[in-house]
């Protein structure tokens, strides 16, 4: 029988997750910072770089936009919460 | 020798290399992606130009314009970078009419300042400096200033 609580639990508990501290506790999540290339209306792009996290709503569930999340020893601002509905939640971040 | 366009082009980087913001991160005709060890930067384009005849030996009268564009990347006053960056352009600029014999400065064009903050670990922006630059040459020898 499917039990997506439990299949959250598994992705996150697994090598794929690190932990990150929030709120003074700890979240495991899937950390993402991939190249990006950012259009700002110049001739040229900014090369930059997307993170965001990803880990169980449950355990965002009041996060809020300007909050503090440290990931590997470098901390950023919390920007947009983004549930998908399912259980998940992707945080976009902004490097401090 | 070069082509006046690419003499004044050289110009203007000299006289914008150096500034407080930018320093040396300055940068012609870029195409190429700015990383953060290259920010700030100012980067510098001579896209469009009119010429019309002024006498009877078919002179030309060229109206340059050039861009220059100041980019900045940070978490806090990118606006206030933007307008720093600018002010020092500007300073810089306006010192002197002249440019090393080869062009005058007529003026600011215009400026324009744009944001983006999505896909970005930082916000970004852009202001965007336009100036008109006035240089006369013969019909035939488009590498000598007259």
């Amino acid at each position: 029988m499917l039990d997506p609580i439990a299949d959250l639990e598994q992705l996150f508990a697994n090598d794929f997750s690190i932990a990150a501290t929030y709120n003074s506790g700890t979240v495991r999540g899937i950390f993402d910072n991939q190249y990006s290339s950012v259009d700002a209306g110049g001739e040229v792009d900014f090369a930059s770089s997307d993170p965001t996290f990803s880990c169980k709503t449950s355990d965002v569930s009041a996060a809020v936009e300007g909050e503090t999340i440290t990931i590997s020893g470098t901390n950023y601002t919390i920007r947009e919460v983004m549930p998908d509905g399912t259980g998940m939640t992707e945080l976009v971040l902004e490097e401090q | 020798m070069s082509h006046v366009r690419k003499q004044i082009r050289d110009a203007v980087a000299t006289r914008v290399t150096g500034l407080t913001t930018t320093g040396t991160n300055v940068f012609q005709s870029r195409t190429y992606s700015l990383s953060n060890d290259k920010l700030p930067a100012l980067t510098i384009y001579t896209k469009e130009e009119s010429s019309d005849i002024v006498n009877m030996s078919r002179d030309l009268r060229r109206t340059l314009s050039i861009v220059i564009e100041g980019y900045a990347k940070a978490s806090s006053s990118l606006d206030d970078t933007l307008d720093t960056i600018a002010a020092e352009v500007e300073a810089a600029m306006g010192s002197d009419r002249d440019l090393n014999g080869v062009g005058k400065i007529i003026s600011v064009s215009g400026t324009e300042i744009d944001f983006a903050s999505g896909d970005s670990e930082k916000p970004v922006g852009v202001v965007r400096l336009g100036y008109d630059i006035i240089y006369v040459t013969s019909g035939s020898d488009p590498e000598t200033a007259l």
